[in-house]
Parts: structure tokens; C-alpha cells; sequence
């Protein structure tokens, strides 16, 4: 009797040993699966930028082709947007005040994610609060989402909050188009004008 | 005599200094309370501050002013790139640690402003715990968007 349980008994952990490398690569997948599929899902994605047609806070329809020869900076975001909408803009106009001359080149636009409540008067008054030259973009619903779109941007409404009261869940993040239309970079819209306005002047070399 | 009354008044004075200590000390204090200019109608406002714990933890359960409405505590979760912000009932003021209001984090939103916030201005605000004593700061009006606290 016990001769024959000790073999079981040695069996078991050995059976154990042998299943560790199965089990590891079945966790290494699990890992390192959702990051293939994100890479190849973000290489497939369409490159950022792209067309819109939105409204100006003066009322003018203006266009990716508005500003000729001039390098965009974008941000989307809304203005009941108590904390990190403010901060980037005010990094933004900073940031284009830390570079003089080179800031020429450079206009800044901040978009709305929430057309519902911001008209272009509220954007005008918004935007005209950080600095004069960044530009408060606001339009239909369907403008909005179609350049949300081709900008990569996610916008969510929050649940909860009742009736003007309710937040927005977007990505937070400061778009560079060239002037020929192109995807020129990205920045954190969280790290300082100074960190801005240096990663700028590289990226408009 | 002199001496002794020296002596006496020396710990009277050592007492009167302890004692408002020690009743600062059981409950969290409210420090570098700020706020940005904004002028749009409809728009909300934020408060920011910094919130040093008392000898025990707390709960900072609702700040109180008349410069709008509701003032609202919310908790930020950054996901990535995208920011998740939503309303908390209390925002945790660890003992002998800090509660940080800042702009890209926790903060408390002030929704329907009565006035605009002017830079440069001040308004008193007063914040509530689940066991400290109410504590009420003045609160100073920076730039919009500004960073950090106002000089």
C-alpha cells in the first residue's frame, strides 16, 4: 500500500513541474496578446488629422485648410471642464509665449467635445480668457464627432449629473499637425508651457 | 517673588501657547487655497488646496462658499491618456498626511458662479470633515489656468 502511494505521491508536483511551462506561456500570451493586437490595431487605425468643418467664436466656417502655412496645435476639450482643459490651454499660450517669433508659425485651436453647451459665444469668451490668439472651435454634433474621429480623440459623457450638470471623459492630449496637413506629434497636455514650448520648437525644426 | 511670579506667568504663557496647538492638531488644517479667474457665464469655477491631517484620518466631506451655487468634491483618475473625473462624497485626509487639491488631480468644482472670479481677488470658503472642525480659508484668485497657487 504505501509503495504504491509514493509514486502517486511523486507523481503529482512532477505532473505540477511539467505543467509550468505550459501554464507560463499561457500567461505570457494573455500578456503580451492584448499588446499585439493594440499595435496592430493602432497601426491599421487611419493616420491622426484629416478634414473638419467647424465654426470659428466670430461665426466664419473654418476648415484644417484655414491657416495656411501654419503648423496647427490642437486640443480637444470643453469648457465646464473644471481642471485639465484650463491647464492646457494656458500651457498652450504659454508655451507659444516662451518661443517668440517661432510662435508666428504656430495656431493654436481648442475644440469643443461638448457643442450642447458650448456655443461659439461661450468658446469666444472661453478661450479669449487664456490669451488672444487661440482659436475656440465649436459645431453640430455631427462635426464635432467626425473630427473627434479623424483626431483620435475619445469623448464619453459621464452618467449621472442631471440636465447642464454632467461631466466628460475625453483623452486629454495636444495635437501638432504640419502645415502640409500631416501629423506633426503629440504632448502631454500635463507637464508645464516650459516642457511645451521645448518639445515645440523641436518638433516645428 | 518676582521670580516666582516670572515663573508663574512663564507657564501661563507656556499653556495659552499650548492649548490652541493642541485643539489645531486634533483636526486637519486647510492651507494654499486658491482658485482661477473665470468670467464665462454658466461656466464652473474650481477650488484647490492643500488639506494637512489631524492626529487621526478624516474625511473631507464638503467645502461650503457663497461665490456659487454647489460646490462639488471631485476625485480625478488619469486612464492613460484620458482623464475620469467624478463626483465623491468625501475625499480622504490621511492622519499627520496631505489631501493635495490641485488642478490635475482631486479638486472641488464650484458650479453656477453668482460673479465672475477675478485674478487677483480672494473669497472665503469653508471646508467640512466627518470629525474635524470646520475650518473656513480665504481663498485667492489666480490666473486662468493658472498651475499653481497665486503669490
Amino acid at each position: 500500500m504505501a509503495v504504491e502511494e509514493k509514486p502517486a505521491e511523486d507523481g503529482t508536483p512532477s505532473l505540477l513541474i511539467a505543467l509550468v511551462p505550459i501554464l507560463f506561456s499561457v500567461v505570457l500570451l494573455a500578456v503580451t496578446v492584448p499588446h499585439l493586437w493594440r499595435a496592430s490595431a493602432m497601426d491599421m487605425r487611419a493616420p491622426i488629422g484629416g478634414p473638419f468643418s467647424l465654426v470659428a467664436s466670430d461665426g466664419r466656417t473654418v476648415t484644417e485648410k484655414s491657416w495656411p502655412g501654419r503648423f496647427l496645435l490642437i486640443y480637444f476639450g470643453y469648457t465646464h471642464c473644471p481642471a485639465a482643459c484650463p491647464t492646457a490651454l494656458a500651457d498652450m499660450q504659454g508655451a507659444l509665449d516662451a518661443m517668440g517669433r517661432a510662435a508666428d508659425r504656430i495656431q493654436p485651436v481648442f475644440v469643443t467635445v461638448d457643442p450642447a453647451r458650448d456655443g461659439r459665444e461661450t468658446m469666444g469668451r472661453y478661450v479669449a480668457m487664456f490669451g488672444p490668439h487661440i482659436e475656440g472651435l465649436t459645431g453640430s454634433a455631427d462635426a464635432i464627432a467626425s473630427a473627434e474621429r479623424n483626431y483620435g480623440i475619445e469623448v464619453r459623457r459621464l452618467p449621472g449629473g442631471t440636465g447642464d450638470a454632467y461631466a466628460m471623459e475625453h483623452s486629454s492630449v495636444i495635437l501638432l499637425m504640419r502645415p502640409d496637413g500631416t501629423f506633426g506629434g503629440s504632448f502631454r497636455a500635463d507637464e508645464g508651457s516650459a516642457r511645451l514650448a521645448r518639445d515645440l520648437s523641436a518638433a516645428i525644426r | 517673588m518676582t521670580g516666582r511670579r516670572c515663573g508663574s506667568a512663564a507657564l501661563a504663557l507656556v499653556l495659552a501657547a499650548f492649548v490652541p496647538v493642541a485643539a489645531l492638531a486634533a483636526g486637519p488644517t486647510v492651507e494654499r487655497a486658491w482658485s482661477r479667474a473665470m468670467a464665462v457665464p454658466g461656466v464652473p469655477g474650481a477650488i484647490f488646496a492643500t488639506i494637512r491631517g489631524g492626529d487621526t484620518s478624516d474625511l473631507l466631506v464638503g467645502v461650503d462658499t457663497k461665490v456659487a451655487a454647489t460646490a462639488t468634491l471631485h476625485r480625478m483618475d488619469m486612464d492613460g491618456e484620458a482623464m475620469r473625473m467624478r463626483p465623491t462624497k468625501a475625499l480622504r485626509v490621511p492622519a499627520h498626511g496631505e489631501l493635495v487639491l490641485d488642478p490635475g488631480g482631486d479638486h472641488v468644482m464650484l458650479d453656477g458662479l453668482s460673479r465672475p472670479l477675478v485674478q487677483g481677488e480672494t473669497f472665503p470658503a469653508t471646508f467640512r470633515f466627518a470629525h474635524g472642525a470646520p475650518v473656513t480659508v480665504i481663498v485667492k484668485v489666480g490666473r486662468p489656468g493658472a498651475d499653481e497657487p497665486p503669490k
